[in-house]
């Protein structure tokens, strides 16, 4: 259990920890379509929260349903304890190798770069 | 509320039950509450869509490493297993696909015909379902029908419109357009109107127009005509074209597509029923006018039912309404008491054609089910060994938890895999098999060109496809469930019934004594073509090329005729490289015969019918037929007159013996000959050498040979002997055409090799057909009892490691595999001659020089039988007698 997470790993924790008690799969992909911009699929994200229940990261139970559901139940997730060390680990990780250097990469993208001239 | 799309739900049903639910849930949601209001009905319904097949594919794909604690369906599960397990055994999987492509292939090109002649839309014409197609009987003959007949008839309630065509050939030429022969319809003036044809431009008929006896000249152009021919002229609208010698009106264009009513018309443009008189030149349309009611006309006739009237009730409502007419113009309608319509759903084929190109399609189609059925069979022998050498792995699934029904689904799966790559395959197949239907001439070119390997030909296919993969996945899935957990683990003992093994093989035996048959009959086939090629046909048919020309259509009649044929002759002599030229109206090998009647020798009383050609000075060297006796005719003799009834005449050698006894006492002699009613007397100069015609099978008519003026015919062939090619020709003599009246067009250029060999097109049509299927067979047979070897050898491994341990060699074990299969060679053989001896009496009719019962053939046939039997158990016999006989009694 040493490996770390992915980038969409991480996302989708994210959007499980944001939305807390409303972390169901519709609310997910949007939430993480209207932070970042990234229409993701669906399969994608249950696929994905699969592995993670598996590890552990999160746990899931069936909800409620409304009209608009076709009469089916929504199943919810949350992130457990597991699940939370894990993001901060490799969150910290990103976080700590990113200190410093911030300024370089808009430096970077902002066009002083060798080779950018015009 | 507006739901998902219904299939797209059906596919997430597919997923894991533990997903299903709450992901269609939430894609149902989404779908609702927000995207059906961001994107409207269609594009939900694509988001949707999509995010199905996207979300099926993620949990297909999902790395399998990771699925732990996720069951994942059967469906993607099974897949993979089978997937892994062709990918295993490449071989197998080839033959497997190969042999299914065969199948597929034949069974999709049948199809693709079929859909060309019977079942595709009509492109143009507006709902189709609403028309039917009406044919007057009249004693169980086809009739025409009249104007005033067809408009009284279209009063009938129920009925709301009723049109007729008619079809004509017709040359037409004009400003920036070479002469030609182009496809024509006369029509009634609603045609288009009924069939709900627009116009691309300009406009169409206007029914009072073209149905006043005096109706315009005008001309209706199909958008493809107007492309190819005219070279899509933006301003042809207003334009006028020449159609049999009159200035015809361009009214309009119709929308692309449309090429007739019939699936296997090509319609260049379509013309007024009024100007029929102007287009015949009064020939052969005597009392002829549109509103006479008592003249038959219009051949083909379309109706368009109203909402609820069906084909038989229309049948019977025109019916009715045709006897009032009779009785209510007893003195027209006097040859109208039987007439009987019959109404037809389907317009898009004509009864001739029904009647001509079904009888070919069934016997297609019963072939392609055969081809199918055995295909299917064999697969399913292929899978039958596969499932038997994994027996043990699939007792240790079972063993391990897997339910039969899983077994059996995987046994599913890997059939339907294998159908998918067949069915792309088979398409291929499927355009190879038609250009040879194509190249053997089965079909006439009207069909040829509508044919086409499309979308729907290739749904057709992956249903056959899914189909057959469901028939030949059942066998192995049986025996799936038949078999039981513990002996294959135990001691690998045979768990199939002998029911089985002897199903399979009486299956081989089948194919083998099939193959023969077909072989052999391609083979006595082969040697009839051989045989015809090298017939004697009285003439030297090399280097001799045929132009053929119809001044007639243009209004040219009597001596005008014969002054133009002269002209073309002349012309036509005097071109560089032309050694001989002649003229002849139904030079040898043409496709009719124009008969005279010759008066009886002595001691007879009937009159003698004769074959006749008339020809010019020249057209017997042309063709190098030998003058036996006498001599051929002169220049002065074939020169045109105004008196054209003939003085002098040649006779064929076999008509001058049976008159005068010898060809030389003919010579000088005078006989009687009647020309279509015109007697006349004439004096024999001279006898050629009998000719071939056709099949030498046939007895060959007498014939009798008249000076070329006499003939009441207006078209008529140049022969030219040349060793020019006969495109370089063809443009010389189009050009002298052209120079002495450029309306006039050259109808067929043709070299004499071409349409001899023409003549023997049915036997090698038959031979490349019996040669395609006898491959195919053959090949199909080899599978076939490949897989029974195969199989049965893998069942007696265990008896073969008992006997290597008793010290048999390697050798002595592959003579008990081979010796296997030339008992079924051997079976095969003794049933094939059986079933070859009693279907010589099918095919004997289409032999020449050959007996039925060719014993080189039947030889020839057999020892490929042999030697396929034997290829088709060498792998299995090699495999046996390199097997480790320690491991196989150790029970692995």
């Amino acid at each position: 259990m040493t490996r770390g997470l992915g980038e969409f790993e991480q996302l989708l924790l994210f959007a499980v920890l944001r939305l807390g008690s409303s972390a169901y799969g519709v609310r997910i992909r949007q939430e993480i379509a209207r932070t970042t911009g990234r229409d993701v699929a669906a399969g994608a994200v249950y696929t994905g929260l699969d592995r993670l229940q598996s590890r552990g990261y999160v746990s899931s139970w069936e909800g409620e349903t409304t009209p608009s559901r076709g009469g089916r139940r929504r199943r919810y997730y949350r992130l457990e304890r597991a699940g939370a060390l894990a993001l901060e680990a490799s969150y910290s990780n990103v976080r700590r190798m990113a200190a410093g250097t911030l300024d370089a990469l808009h430096g970077v993208i902002g066009g002083a770069g060798p080779g950018a001239d015009g | 509320m507006k739901r998902p799309p219904a299939l797209a739900r059906g596919l997430l049903r597919l997923l894991p039950r533990s997903h299903r639910d709450f992901v269609l849930g939430d894609l149902e949601e989404e779908y609702t509450d927000r995207v059906l209001g961001e994107r409207g009905d269609l594009g939900a319904a694509l988001w949707f869509w999509g995010q199905a097949i996207r979300t099926l594919g993620a949990f297909v794909w999902r790395r399998r490493g990771s699925d732990a604690g996720f069951v994942a369906a059967p469906f993607f599960r099974e897949t993979r297993h089978a997937l892994r397990g062709l990918r295993r055994r490449p071989s197998f999987t080839l033959v497997a696909v190969a042999t299914l492509a065969l199948g597929i292939g034949a069974t999709a090109s049948v199809f693709s015909v079929a859909d060309a002649v019977l079942f595709r839309s009509i492109p143009g014409v507006t709902r189709q379902e609403e028309l039917a197609a009406v044919e007057f009987t009249n004693g169980g003959s086809r009739m025409g029908i009249s104007l005033p007949n067809l408009r009284d008839l279209s009063a009938t309630p129920g009925i709301v419109g009723m049109a007729s065509y008619q079809p004509a050939v017709v040359q037409a030429g004009g400003e920036g357009l070479s002469a030609r022969t182009v496809w024509g319809q006369i029509v009634t003036g609603d045609y288009f109107e009924v069939l709900g044809v627009r116009a691309a431009m300009g406009r169409l008929f206007r029914p009072t127009d073209v149905d006043a006896a005096a109706g315009a000249a005008e001309v209706v152009l199909s958008d493809a005509f107007w492309r190819a021919t005219l070279g899509a002229d933006p301003g042809i609208v207003g334009g006028t074209l020449r159609i049999n010698g009159t200035q015809f009106d361009v009214v309009g264009v119709v929308e692309p597509g449309f090429r007739g009513v019939e699936r296997l018309d090509s319609v260049d443009l379509w013309l007024p029923g009024s100007q029929y008189v102007a287009l015949r030149h009064g020939e052969g349309v005597r009392g002829w006018a549109l509103d006479n009611r008592s003249a038959d006309f219009f051949q083909q006739t379309v109706i368009r039912l109203a909402p609820g009237i069906a084909a038989g009730e229309a049948e019977r409502r025109l019916g009715a309404t045709m006897s009032r007419l009779v009785e209510a113009y007893p003195d027209e309608n006097r040859d109208h008491a039987t007439f009987v319509p019959r109404v037809r759903a389907d317009v898009g084929l004509n009864g001739q054609d029904r009647r001509h190109l079904g009888s070919t399609l069934a016997v297609l189609t019963g072939l392609v089910l055969v081809i199918l059925l055995v295909t299917c069979a064999n697969v399913a022998n292929l899978l039958v060994l596969q499932a038997a050498r994994r027996r043990e792995e699939t007792a240790v699934r079972r063993v391990l938890g897997a339910a039969r029904s899983q077994v059996a689904f995987l046994h599913f799966c890997e059939a339907l895999l294998l159908a998918v790559p067949a069915v792309v395959l088979g398409l291929g197949v499927a355009l190879l098999v038609n250009r040879i239907l194509w190249s053997a001439g089965l079909f006439p070119d009207g069909v040829v060109t509508h044919v086409v390997i499309d979308a729907r030909v290739f749904a057709f296919a992956a249903g056959t496809g899914i189909l057959t993969a469901l028939t030949f996945g059942m066998l192995p899935a049986l025996l799936g469930f038949r078999s039981d957990i513990h002996s294959p683990l135990r001691d690998g003992r045979r768990t199939t019934s002998g029911a089985a093994t002897l199903l399979q093989g009486g299956l081989s035996v089948v194919q083998l004594s099939l193959s023969l048959t077909l072989v052999g009959g391609a083979l006595v086939l082969a040697r009839t073509v051989a045989n015809l090629a090298r017939i004697d046909v009285g003439f030297d048919p090399a280097h001799v090329l045929l132009f053929s020309f119809d001044p007639g259509p243009q209004g040219y009649r009597g001596a005008d005729v014969g002054r133009l044929q002269r002209a073309v002759l002349d012309g036509a002599a005097a071109l560089p490289g032309i050694e001989r030229a002649g003229i002849s109206v139904v030079p040898p090998f043409s496709p009719f015969l124009l008969g005279v009647g010759v008066a009886p020798p002595a001691g007879e009383s009937l009159t003698l019918l004769s074959f006749a050609d008339w020809v010019t000075e020249g057209h017997f060297d042309v063709l190098g037929m030998p003058i036996v006796a006498g001599r051929g005719f002169t220049r002065e003799e074939s020169m045109p007159a105004i008196d054209s009834r003939p003085r002098v005449a040649v006779l064929g050698h076999s008509l001058a013996t049976r008159l005068f006894g010898s060809a030389r006492r003919a010579v000088g002699r005078t006989m009687d000959v009647n020309v279509s009613g015109e007697a006349a007397t004439v004096t024999v100069v001279g006898v050629a050498d009998d000719v071939v015609d056709g099949s030498p099978r046939n007895d060959q008519p007498p014939r009798i040979y008249l000076p070329l003026p006499g003939s009441s015919q207006t078209f008529a062939t140049l022969v030219v002997l040349t060793r020019r090619p006969l495109g370089q020709v063809a443009a010389d003599v189009r050009r002298i055409l052209a120079g002495i009246d450029p309306d006039v067009p050259l109808t067929a250029a043709e070299a004499m090799v071409s349409r001899v060999a023409g003549a023997t097109a049915r036997e090698r049509t038959l031979a490349r057909l019996a040669a395609l299927l006898a491959a195919l067979a053959i090949l199909l047979a080899g599978v076939g009892l490949y897989s029974v070897i195969a199989y049965t050898t893998a069942q007696r491994t265990r008896e073969f490691g008992v006997r290597f341990a008793l010290g048999a060699t390697g050798l002595r074990v592959t003579r008990l595999v081979l010796r296997q299969a030339l008992r079924f060679g051997i079976v095969g053989i003794v049933c094939g001659l059986v079933i070859f001896r009693l279907g010589t009496r099918i095919i004997a009719s289409s032999l020449y020089g050959v007996a039925a019962m060719d014993v080189p053939s039947v030889g020839i046939a057999a020892a490929l039988i042999l030697v396929v039997a034997l290829a088709a158990s060498l792998t299995p016999a090699l495999g046996a007698s390199r097997m480790d006989p320690a491991a196989v009694l150790r029970g692995h």
